[in-house]
């Protein structure tokens, strides 16, 4: 299984380094935006580019994985060795939990110390950072659900057309719902249900 | 595991993925529609005014009205949609903003540069806490005091009780007012005197006890969507605002209900106004409880009984309420003993025959009215309304139905499942006179296109199992699902429905399953066709003795 979630990350590294990339860059912005006094203008960059670009880093993370095993039939060559279909999914999406909590996980620490700054939310910065630290990650995963459930196809015109449909209405459920309890909920009923369509779709395809 | 169980474990996991992205896409076009019938209300329509000179008596209402009259407007504010109240800009904005207030609600006050100054209630003691830094001390030193029933202390101490889910307002004149449900009276909080303390309200009385207050004070709610606009007032003029000055305060009720509350005796001082509820586009007016309204505000006045004016006294309220859509605004005046004494409610101009070319002007109507039927535009904006709530899955819709009454007013704007602002809901509200049959008459004939659509998607999808040899009692279930669950239980079965091409039956000549043993349309089995070889051979050579030939390898190793 190790081999597997290690092959999966190698397979998809431009997608993990790129992620990576986005969280130091944003990192390096919020801590310049709070010491030399430009938070406000770097809040609406990190709001503006680089959240879009990491959610669509997850996107294209979960696409990738299925499109390239589509396209190059990746897991029909697995399945002659001593590996069923249902591990190798398994270990492609701890690939891409892991990739989504090793990018968030980073941003919510500097999120809180970052918080220790302003006194008027220093009592609240744990519940401030847990509710968005819960709400990034499950929205973050249902991008790279969406990614999934849209890369299984060899059509590039449905993987674009569908994929961007499917990541507007999972990203606007973040939007409509807040942060919070609501959207958790919403989250992470999208997630179990698309993940069990993914393996269903998955594990029913002929070899 | 096998294909049944499969399934089984797939069916619901399609149908909740395509119920939770076909309601989040209907959402965005039903928030999209909802935003385009704002548009169509001109400015003069977002408005209304009120002019309670009357209440002066005739003789003064002449003399100070030409002078300087007293007009209260009130708008719908044209810049920030009740539709942009999503999730996320009701999170942030506090955030944004650097208002505390807005993210936790037992902060009443809190100083924005600076962590120790802030009044909030802590629910673990249950007192109130107020913390500041002392004025003129160098090494700013924090007082920090707590406020219970019984009394004000320094540190948190049992001898000044302790207050139950308290209804508070922010600190008005150095008096904060409570009121406390279990204990069922009022308390002042003097938290800036010379000598702080706690005055203790009588015991409600037995009318009084029955209510519920849910706001005290300054009586608003989402204040960034209407504006009540005061005319400026002269020195010599017999009326001012605020009225937060004077000796009472407005306590609202969660019926609607507001009382005047005497800061003195701390008990009720009288009836004040209520909340209205602006007309909606269907049905009469409904209840005008804070929950229903998606916006409210209360503006009390004091008027000078004398000329010059040196008696100040109550001089009434105004009230202004928005509906849930964000369409009608209505404006009420009431005087000092709680009688309406001017209306004003927000109205479009509607155009006699706008087919014929004739722009005549005519009579005023209902802003919300003209909205959804009569404005140019708005009766195609209804209709694909309409049609959005159809494509919603039945269950939810009925759902809307029956939670129609108990939405809270803004929540529409945040529901991807349920709808309280959908035509159903509106029937729910606003036809509670009628009777229950002809309520669910109605709501069935918003919901017919709806059952049309299930009822062709039913049909379809009944002819497709039987071709496909489902049997009857999959394909009643598969039906009912659909007719219950709308489109994603078809997606579900499009989706998971049995594959295969079809062969020809050599019985009825119909198509049938070829994975199957039996014809799935007259049940007869396969004839199989008896498998007598031939007695003819093709050969290509002259025919051998075949027995007496040598096996290959006897050959080989006789020929090395």
């Amino acid at each position: 299984m190790f081999t597997l979630i290690r092959r999966e990350i190698a397979d998809n590294l431009f997608y993990v380094a790129g992620a990576g990339i986005v969280v130091v860059f944003t990192i390096w912005l919020w801590s310049y935006g709070v010491f030399w006094a430009q938070e406000p203008e770097m809040t609406g960059v990190v709001a503006g580019f680089v959240i879009p670009a990491l959610l669509l880093g997850y996107f294209g993370l979960g696409a990738s994985q299925m499109y390239g095993d589509r396209a190059h039939k990746i897991s029909t060559l697995l399945c002659t060795l001593a590996v069923t279909r249902n591990r190798i999914f398994a270990a492609r999406v701890v690939a891409g939990g892991l990739t989504v909590l090793a990018t968030i996980l980073p941003l919510a620490v500097t999120g809180l110390i970052l918080l220790e700054s302003s006194p008027l939310f220093a009592p609240y910065r744990g519940r401030i950072v847990g509710e968005m630290t819960t709400t990034a990650v499950l929205a973050g995963f249902a991008c790279y659900c969406m990614g999934l459930l849209s890369g299984w196809t060899a059509s590039r015109v449905w993987l674009l057309a569908g994929g961007t449909v499917l990541l507007t209405l999972a990203l606007s459920i973040v939007v409509v719902k807040g942060v919070g309890i609501e959207a958790v909920v919403v989250l992470l009923l999208l997630i179990t249900a698309s993940l069990v369509v993914v393996w269903y779709r998955f594990v029913s395809t002929p070899l | 595991m096998d294909t049944r169980r499969r399934n089984l474990i797939a069916i619901p996991a399609i149908c909740v993925t395509g119920m939770v992205l076909l309601c989040t896409g209907l959402f965005w076009a039903r928030t999209y529609c909802a935003a385009q019938r704002d548009s169509l209300l001109g400015r003069s329509a977002r408005g209304a005014s009120v002019s309670p000179m009357r209440i002066l008596g005739p003789s003064r209402a002449v003399d100070v009205g030409a002078a300087s009259p007293l007009i209260v407007t009130a708008e719908i504010n044209p810049y920030d949609l009740p539709q942009a109240q999503l999730g996320i800009a009701r999170y942030l904005r506090p955030l944004w903003r650097r208002s505390i207030e807005g993210y936790d609600r037992n902060v009443y006050w809190q100083d924005v540069w600076s962590k120790d100054d802030v009044l909030r209630y802590d629910p673990s003691l249950g007192l109130f806490v107020y913390q500041r830094i002392a004025k003129g001390v160098a090494d700013a030193e924090v007082i920090t005091k707590y406020a219970g029933p019984e009394g004000i202390a320094d540190e948190p101490d049992g001898r000044i009780g302790r207050f139950v889910s308290p209804i508070a307002g922010g600190i008005q004149e150095r008096t904060q007012v409570v009121y406390d449900p279990r204990l069922k009276r009022f308390f002042a909080i003097e938290w800036d005197a010379e000598t702080p303390g706690v005055r203790k309200g009588p015991e409600l009385s037995k009318d009084a006890v029955e209510r519920e207050p849910v706001q005290v004070g300054v009586i608003w709610k989402n204040s960034n969507l209407i504006r009540i606009n005061l005319p400026s007032r002269q020195s010599a003029t017999p009326w001012r605002v605020p009225y937060w000055r004077a000796d009472h305060v407005l306590v609202l009720d969660a019926s609607g209900r507001i009382d005047r509350l005497d800061l003195r005796t701390l008990d009720y001082a009288g009836f004040a106004g209520r909340l209205s509820s602006p007309i909606p586009p269907i049905g009469d007016m409904g209840t005008a409880r804070p929950m229903d309204l998606a916006a409210y505000g209360v503006c009390g006045f004091e008027i000078a009984w004398d000329d010059p004016p040196t008696q100040w006294g109550y001089g009434g309220c105004a009230v202004a309420s928005l509906a849930r859509d964000g369409l009608a605004l209505r404006l009420e005046y009431f005087d000092p003993n709680g009688q309406t004494a001017a209306v004003g409610a927000t109205t479009a101009t509607a155009y006699d025959d706008p087919r014929a070319g004739v722009v005549r002007l005519g009579r005023p109507v209902d802003s919300a009215k003209a909205a959804y039927f009569l404005l140019p535009g708005a009766r195609g904006l209804t209709w694909m309304k309409l049609l959005l709530e159809n494509l919603h899955p039945p269950v939810l819709v009925l759902a809307s139905y029956f939670g129609g009454p108990h939405f809270e007013a803004t929540s529409g704007y945040r529901s991807i499942f349920l709808l309280p602002d959908s035509f159903v809901a509106m029937v729910a509200r606003g036809c509670r006179g009628e009777e229950a049959w002809k309520r669910f008459f109605w709501t069935l004939g918003y919901m017919l296109p709806g059952l049309f659509l299930l009822g062709l998607l039913g049909d379809k999808l009944n002819r497709e199992a039987i071709r496909m040899g489902v049997p009857r009692n999959v394909r009643k279930a598969w039906i009912l699902a659909t007719m219950f669950l709308g489109l994603p239980a078809y997606i579900a079965y499009r989706m998971t429905r049995p594959n295969g091409s079809l062969v020809t039956c050599s019985n009825c000549g119909q198509g049938r399953r070829a994975d199957q043993d039996k014809c799935h349309r007259c049940c007869s089995v396969w004839e199989v066709p008896e498998l007598t070889p031939p007695a003819w051979r093709v050969v290509c050579a002259p025919e051998q003795d075949l027995d007496n030939a040598p096996a290959p390898a006897q050959e080989t190793r006789q020929s090395a």
